[in-house]
Formats: C-alpha cells, sequence, structure tokens
C-alpha cells in the first residue's frame, strides 16, 4: 500500500464516520458520563472513566468498522486495487486509536488532571488500546455483521466487569496476589501512580499491556489471515 | 489494437468447470458472452485471479488492474455517489469529471444523496461510473442490465458508447441480452464460441420459411417472429428457440427446457415440430423434440435402447427412439 493509497482510504474512512451512527453512539457514551462529573455530587472519578472508556470503544469501534467491509461488500474491489487486509486494517485502528486517545485525553483533562499528566495518561494507554483494538479486530474477523460483533462484543465486556468485582471483592484475601496479575488491576494500579509516581506506572503495568497488546495483535493477525475469505 | 485473453481450462474430477478460453477483443466492439452462471462464476474468478497474465501480447503493456463489475459488489452506504466517485478516483491515482460522469450515468439529481437512500438501480449506475473512472483498459460486465430498468440500460448504453477507446467484456444468462450488448458469444463445456454463425444459420432457415410462406400465402403478414411462449405464473415468457434445450410432452402438456429450468407452454409438441424443425431441433423419441446444437453424445445402450446426453453441466438424457435413431444417423450422415 502506498502512502497515496494509505491517505485515501483515510479520508474515506473519515468521511464515513462522521455519520456513523454506531460510532457517535459509542463515542456519546463516555462523555456522558463526563458530563456527570460536573452536574452530580456522587460522579465517578476520572480514572474510572478512562477504565470504562478502554474497555468497550476500541474494541466495538474496530470490531464495527471491520465487519462494515464485509457487510458493504467492498473489499473486493480495494483487495483487486491491491490493498492487503492488513492495510486495511491498520487504516482503521489508527482512526479508533485516534478517537479513543483523543477521548481520553479529554476525560483526563476535564477531570481535572494537568495537561501534562493528562498527555502522560494517554500514553499510558497506548498499550491497553492496542490490545483493545486487537481484541476489536478478532470481533471483527470472526463476526457476519455488526449484531454479531454487539453480540458477541457484549460478554468481554461483560467479562471485564465481572474481573473487576472479583477483584474489589477479594482485596483483602489471603489469594488476592492473584488479582493483582489482573490486566484490569494492572491497569488501574498504573493509572492511580501516573500523577504521583509516574516512572512507576510506565515500568511493570505498562511492560505488561506491551506483552498482552504484541500476544492479542499475532492472535487477531492469524484470525484475520484465517477469516480473509469472508471479506 | 486486439487484445486476446486466454484461459486455461479448470477441471475438478471429471468436471470441466471452466473450458479453455481464447478470444480476441476488439477496443469499442464489446463481446457479449452468454452462459448459465454455473460457467460465469468460475469465468470471474479465473479472470481475476489471472488478470495480470491473461492478456496475450497483442502489443499491450503488461495490463493494469482491469474493471470489473461484478453483481456482488458493494457501495459505502454513508458516502454520497459523488464522495464515492473521488474516492475511486483517488484510488485509482486519476483525476475524474465528477459532474460528466454523474451525467453520463443519469445520477445528477441524487449526486449529494447518501447511498443508502439510493435506488438499487442508481446503486448499479453508480458501479458503472466506477468504469470510466478507472483507466483501466480492459472492462468486465457481470450482467449489467439483468432485471434493470430503461433509464439504466440506456445509461448503460450511453456508457458503452464512452468506452469506445476500451476492450469490453460484458456477460448475460439471456441470449437476447448478449445480442444486443455486443458481439455474442454462448461458454459451454465445449468452450467460448462465437454465436454469429448459429444465428446466421438460423436468419437463412427463418428467411426460407418465410420465402416458403410468401410463396403460398401471398397475403400473410411479412414478418415472422420465431418465439415460443411460455407460461410463468402470472407472466407470459417469449423464448428464442435457440435458448430451448429440448421439449418434452407429458399428459398432453408441452415442457420446454431452458437452462435446467422447466416452463409450460400451450403449443402442442407437433407443433413446435413443425416450427422448430428448420432451427435445428429432432423429433428424437414421440414424446421428445432437442435441439441437436445441445446433444453431445448419443448412448447406444442396447440394440434397441438408445439415449441423447446433453451438454448441460447435468448431463441430462432424452430418449431416442429406435426408428428415430436411424433417422438421425441418416442426417448426421454416421
Amino acid at each position: 500500500m502506498t502512502r497515496q493509497q494509505f491517505r485515501t482510504l483515510l479520508y474515506k474512512e473519515m468521511h464515513d464516520l462522521r455519520s456513523n451512527g454506531q460510532a457517535l453512539v459509542l463515542l456519546f457514551i463516555p462523555f456522558s458520563g463526563l458530563a456527570s462529573l460536573f452536574f452530580q455530587d456522587r460522579s465517578p472519578s476520572w480514572s474510572f472513566l478512562i477504565i470504562f472508556t478502554l474497555m468497550f470503544l476500541p474494541l466495538f469501534m474496530m470490531g464495527f468498522l471491520l465487519v462494515q467491509e464485509k457487510e458493504q461488500r467492498t473489499w473486493r474491489l480495494l483487495h483487486q486495487q491491491g490493498y492487503k487486509l492488513t492495510s486495511l486494517l491498520s487504516v482503521k485502528a489508527l482512526l479508533a486509536c485516534v478517537i479513543t486517545l483523543a477521548s481520553c485525553f479529554v476525560i483526563a483533562w476535564l477531570g481535572g488532571v494537568s495537561l501534562f499528566f493528562s498527555i502522560l495518561v494517554v500514553l499510558y494507554s497506548i498499550p491497553c488500546v492496542l490490545m483493545m483494538l486487537s481484541l476489536g479486530a478478532l470481533l471483527g474477523a470472526l463476526s457476519k455483521n455488526t449484531i454479531e460483533v454487539s453480540f458477541w462484543g457484549t460478554p468481554i465486556i461483560i467479562i471485564f466487569i465481572a474481573l473487576e468485582i472479583i477483584n474489589r471483592l477479594l482485596s483483602n484475601h489471603e489469594w488476592s496476589f492473584l488479582m493483582k496479575l489482573l490486566p484490569n488491576h494492572v491497569f488501574a494500579e498504573g493509572l492511580e501512580n501516573i500523577v504521583e509516581a509516574p516512572g512507576a506506572a510506565f515500568v511493570y503495568p505498562f511492560f505488561y499491556f506491551i506483552f498482552l497488546a504484541g500476544v492479542f495483535a499475532l492472535l487477531a493477525l492469524y484470525m484475520l489471515r484465517k477469516r480473509a475469505y469472508t471479506f | 489494437m486486439s487484445l486476446t485473453i486466454q484461459m486455461s481450462s479448470i477441471i475438478k474430477g471429471n468436471t470441466v468447470l471452466l473450458p479453455d478460453i481464447d478470444v480476441a477483443i476488439e477496443p469499442g466492439k464489446p463481446i457479449a458472452i452468454q452462459s448459465d452462471i454455473e460457467w460465469l462464476e468460475p469465468f470471474y474468478s479465473s479472470f481475476l485471479k489471472n488478470a495480470s497474465s491473461l492478456l496475450a501480447s497483442s502489443g499491450q503493456q503488461a495490463i493494469q488492474v482491469p474493471f470489473v463489475y461484478l453483481q456482488s459488489d458493494g457501495l459505502y452506504a454513508r458516502l454520497t455517489p459523488r464522495q464515492q466517485i473521488r474516492f475511486w478516483s483517488k484510488l485509482s491515482g486519476q483525476r475524474a469529471d465528477e459532474s460528466n460522469i454523474l451525467e453520463i450515468c443519469d445520477l445528477a439529481p441524487v449526486a449529494d444523496k447518501r447511498i443508502k437512500h439510493l435506488t438499487g438501480q442508481e446503486h448499479r449506475r453508480l458501479h458503472y461510473a466506477r468504469s470510466l473512472v478507472m483507466p483501466s483498459p480492459v472492462c468486465l460486465f457481470d450482467q449489467p442490465i439483468l432485471h434493470a430498468d430503461r433509464q439504466t440500460k440506456q445509461a448503460f448504453f450511453t456508457l458503452l458508447a464512452h468506452l469506445s477507446d476500451r476492450h469490453v467484456i460484458v456477460t448475460s444468462t439471456s441470449l437476447e441480452e448478449a445480442i444486443q450488448l455486443g458481439k455474442p458469444y454462448r461458454l459451454n463445456e465445449r468452450g467460448l464460441h462465437a454465436l454469429s454463425d448459429a444465428l446466421d444459420q438460423a436468419d437463412k432457415a427463418e428467411q426460407t420459411d418465410q420465402a416458403e410462406d410468401v410463396l403460398s400465402q401471398p397475403a400473410a403478414t411479412p414478418f415472422k417472429l420465431q418465439k415460443i411462449t411460455a407460461k410463468a405464473e402470472d407472466k407470459i415468457i417469449l423464448f428464442d428457440p435457440l435458448e430451448i434445450d429440448y421439449v418434452e410432452s407429458s399428459e398432453g402438456q408441452s415442457k420446454l427446457y431452458v437452462n435446467s429450468e422447466t416452463f409450460d407452454t400451450p403449443i402442442p409438441l407437433k407443433e413446435l415440430e413443425q416450427r422448430l424443425s428448420p432451427l435445428g431441433f429432432f423429433r428424437c423419441h414421440r414424446s421428445y423434440l432437442v435441439n441437436l446444437q445441445r446433444v453431445r453424445e448419443i448412448i447406444v445402450w442396447s440394440k434397441n435402447s438408445y439415449s441423447l446426453s446433453l451438454d448441460d453441466r447435468k448431463r441430462t438424457t432424452v430418449p431416442l427412439s429406435k426408428g428415430n435413431y436411424a433417422t438421425l444417423k441418416e442426417m448426421l450422415q454416421m
């Protein structure tokens, strides 16, 4: 894929996204949570909103963007023009990644974090976003349409919520050290450290998510190649 | 400068999926391939797979990406036709005159309407527009006017006029459409054959028939239409005789077999025999009338039992009676 082709596809995706109802609804959810920071006394913290956003926004957005190519039967022409599925994936991932990170920045900044630390929050979130984008790509590769993406994506969100509940309930249990290995625990710990000890956040939690992102990215690429015929 | 398309046969087990194809195409003179969908699908996939090596020399540089429109191709529903055309032109690295293209394809009134709100016919015309955006020297259209309305057909014929410098291949399942669209060819197990010869023979037979009619009935109508009518639900279908594989008479009802489909016709077998014999049909059995152009094999089961095997994919067999076997042998000078 040439730079011109990449730009063409990116430009088209941006045009498409402006009127993509599903993407707009996905964006509305974290920002409505953000609004509650200003209008309610017992509102969720900015870190909770970031975790919540990272949990579903890249996952569903990536899944939807990818599966739409199947639904609209537009891949054949792109393929004929020399595009590869990995090129398509990279364009869509870039767009979903930028939107998610921009949302995280706005949430952190409007949530009271300084500009510098908001940028650090964005940098810290990158591996986690990549992991969720890979999961979204996996979802897109395995689904036939957007309904299936929603259908199979919801259990993933439920699993993350369940892990968080387990984490909170068993925090004082003798087996609680095992909970520290869970991704949600690691991410939350890093996010809490960002303002006070940014160095600590960028050591274990950051590399933990780089490793997970690598594993899921390989899995997504493998599955995408295997399911290339469905496009 | 003519262009030669060569494809090797594809055989799976004992079934020929695609025969050898070797056809020359002149720019501005579209060829129209008539076949059933079972043959056309392997043709498309072979065409797409071997696009770069398809074209034998003909002084052409290695082909750029050929333009291919398949019935299954989709569009980006949230874009407008103008945005879609812009996207295609950027994709192919060409500058396109959007307004002119929209005008040619009769899409100007809906140029800024989202594609999801367009009708199926407008979708199709937008696909036609892609051929004007992309600079490919070869254009393949998959059944472009199948179930198309008059406006869309008109737009397609206007488009063909604008593609006068390209090598155009059009496919169709209907012989009539193929004749309308370009130089007709038929794709079947035996390969890709120009239909001009068969049509010439049919024309001659028709002319002879008409001449005889004029001699015997001077006051008869000067125009004789060779169409065989059949009923399908609430419609009456007019078949070109050459489309018919064979006719069967069962319990007093004549049935036409066309491309693996069956249609009831009110015309008795005897009358069909009279009308179709000059066009190469043969009464092989008291209940069957077969198009000899479709017969592939004569199977001799025993001294008194014969069948005719047709060249369709199912290898349909039609009974051949002993008396008619002798007549057929004489006809074929066996």
